[in-house]
């Protein structure tokens, strides 16, 4: 029993010396962290302070956010758009992004693309979205006129174009 | 100039929070400087009710409608309280020794990187463009709370971030996804300051500082305060979840009602931060019965559940608009999960870049923790959290992902609900061991 007590008294003086010292390290690693991220604002932050918005937002998003403004610049507010991504896996969350730049817009993603979905007039506008290496093949986009088109040559190479 | 409407909007929250508290004489043990977090919750959880208030009414948001009733209010409380104000809670001096000088420098100089950061860039946070700033831009642009929304982007997350945007948007006159990231800035000052004054009164100025500087410089708390990921709710329902613990306290503390009422508020805004605030109201609804019926104070129940009056309006507006999104809505428990989850939270837990190493030293922390004999208040703080990260993995032994994809995703995110009260509970366990170790020899004791 006094063994028992020993052997529990030991366990809790090693727990506070090692707790005590693990604060210190922990003081000392936060000390360095804020260090470094005041040099950060030299080495890294000081690229983006003279950037306008629409430029960071460029930086930060890629070619999605010049596809989305194409599409806004071209479209009025009120535009009904169908965008069409023949591999959504390519932009993760391309829904979301599309809804929050573009939004009063109604804008849906269409997936397949086929001529019963684009007959029904029930969009004004058609956005495609592929990489530059993907062959699109689509012949019954016949009644839309193409508006706009982007071609990008950033990380994802991606092709843009814009239907009406 | 953005920036400055924003500042100013902030700055609002916090006049129209104070006054509330001065013409109810809630908090009025504490002085400004201790008053102003609160002030700053109360005040962004009220103006975001008002604007979903007059959605339901169909009051138009414009300068006059959502300003006129709380300017009124601010000035009255100046005309009528200006010099007492100034006697009772600004008049104080504050004399600091070097290390406390020290700290205080380091403490500036994390929230003002912070700040920094929060300014430097537009909204690129996942969660903020997919829920809580897109949302926030919809109404902005429908001009009230439209269900269609919801719909839209099926989900049913609630609105107080969502909508405090939404009158950011409303002061500005247009929509700025950068300046309104200030508010996340806001969120992390705010609970800074909330810490510091809260063990200040227990553990004294220099502990109060070390420890504020720890939590403030947590990488991942940076991050969701300014960098990258401002925009994401979890600091703000971790500063609420801060807020609400530490008013639970001052309850236990001083047993008036006026504590237990000001609680509830706070537990209400939190359910409607993010749908896991509503498991923090309900833990901390379970608290308050224990402490009331430990006390015999049962008329105080129904104070203590004032919070269900916001929650069930947005519920009910829910159930109205026929909104009922939600990942885990036929969902089973797989208890077998459960090794895989443990697994995949501690290698989060272990994560340096996030945390430093503050969750290692949380779990060492809890042995002494378990020897110290007056425990006091922190057993419930113990318990806040351990049931909180109870109820997650909980959440994701019903998650339709498996847990090598579910954890690593969120769980990081998680924790900031419960950071500060971790925090806390380590500064109480140094506070205690350092005493009992340092002190009073205890280790040279057993050596011997």
């Amino acid at each position: 029993m006094r063994q028992l007590q020993k052997m529990k008294d030991k366990l809790a003086n090693s727990a506070q010396i090692l707790f005590i010292l693990l604060i210190i390290v922990w003081f000392v690693i936060s000390i360095i962290r804020v260090a470094n991220n005041v040099l950060r604002i030299y080495t890294q932050e000081r690229q983006w302070i003279f950037l306008t918005d629409d430029q960071k937002r460029e930086k930060l998003f890629g070619e999605p956010f010049d596809f989305l403004t194409l599409i806004a610049n071209k479209t009025p507010s009120t535009a009904k758009i169908a965008t069409f991504l023949p591999k959504p896996d390519i932009e993760p969350g391309s829904f979301y992004l599309s809804q929050y730049f573009l939004y009063p817009r109604n804008v849906q993603s269409i997936s397949p693309i086929n001529e019963g979905i684009l007959k029904k007039d029930k969009f004004e506008y058609l956005a495609i979205y592929y990489p530059k290496n993907y062959k699109l093949t689509i012949n019954t986009i016949w009644h839309y006129k193409i508006i706009g088109k982007y071609v990008g040559n950033k990380t994802a190479g991606l092709v843009i174009r814009l239907y009406e | 100039m953005n920036e400055i409407i924003v500042i100013i909007s902030l700055l609002f929250f916090i006049a129209l929070g104070y006054a509330l508290f001065l013409v109810s004489g809630l908090l009025s043990e504490l002085n400004f400087f201790e008053k102003l977090p609160y002030s700053f919750g109360l005040g962004m959880g009220l103006v975001a009710f008002q604007l979903f208030l007059y959605s339901q009414l169909k009051i138009q948001w414009n300068y006059e409608t959502l300003l006129f009733p709380w300017i009124f209010l601010i000035f009255y409380v100046l005309y009528k309280k200006a010099p007492k104000i100034y006697i009772k809670h600004f008049n104080y001096k504050v004399k600091l020794s070097f290390t406390q000088k020290c700290l205080s420098i380091l403490l500036l100089i994390a929230v003002a990187y912070t700040a920094f950061e929060a300014w430097l860039r537009p909204l690129s946070a996942w969660d903020g463009w997919a829920i809580w700033l897109l949302k926030a831009k919809m109404f902005y642009i429908d001009g009230f709370v439209n269900p269609h929304a919801y719909h839209l982007l099926r989900d049913s997350y609630p609105y107080v971030i969502n909508l405090s945007v939404t009158f950011l948007y409303i002061m500005l006159g247009k929509v700025d996804d950068r300046a309104v990231l200030l508010l996340f800035f806001g969120f992390y000052l705010m609970l800074g300051i909330c810490f510091f004054n809260f063990s200040k009164k227990i553990f004294g100025i220099t502990m109060s500082l070390f420890f504020t500087f720890l939590l403030l410089s947590l990488q991942n708390v940076i991050r969701h305060g300014g960098r990258f990921e401002a925009g994401y709710a979890d600091l703000a329902l971790g500063y609420y979840i801060f807020m609400s613990s530490t008013l639970l306290f001052q309850y236990i503390k001083s047993n008036k009602p006026k504590a237990l009422i000001l609680c509830s508020i706070f537990l209400g805004l939190t359910s409607l931060v993010k749908d896991e605030g509503v498991v923090f109201s309900i833990i901390m609804q379970l608290m308050m019965f224990v402490v009331i019926i430990k006390n015999k104070k049962f008329k105080q129940i129904f104070l203590s559940m004032i919070w269900l009056i916001p929650f069930l309006d947005w519920n009910l507006f829910k159930y109205i608009n026929d909104i009922h999104y939600s990942l885990y809505q036929n969902s089973t428990i797989h208890l077998l999960r459960f090794p895989q989850i443990l697994l995949q939270i501690a290698q989060e837990l272990l994560n340096i870049q996030n945390w430093n190493i503050l969750w290692p030293i949380f779990f060492i922390g809890l042995f002494p923790f378990l020897f110290i004999k007056k425990r006091g208040m922190n057993i419930y703080l113990f318990f806040i959290m351990f049931l909180q990260i109870l109820a997650y993995i909980f959440v994701f032994m019903i998650s339709p992902y498996p847990p090598y994809i579910h954890v690593p995703n969120v769980m990081n995110r998680l924790l900031l609900h419960v950071v500060a009260l971790c925090v806390l509970l380590v500064e109480y366990v140094f506070a205690n061991t350092h005493v009992l170790y340092l002190l009073k020899g205890n280790g040279k004791k057993n050596a011997k």
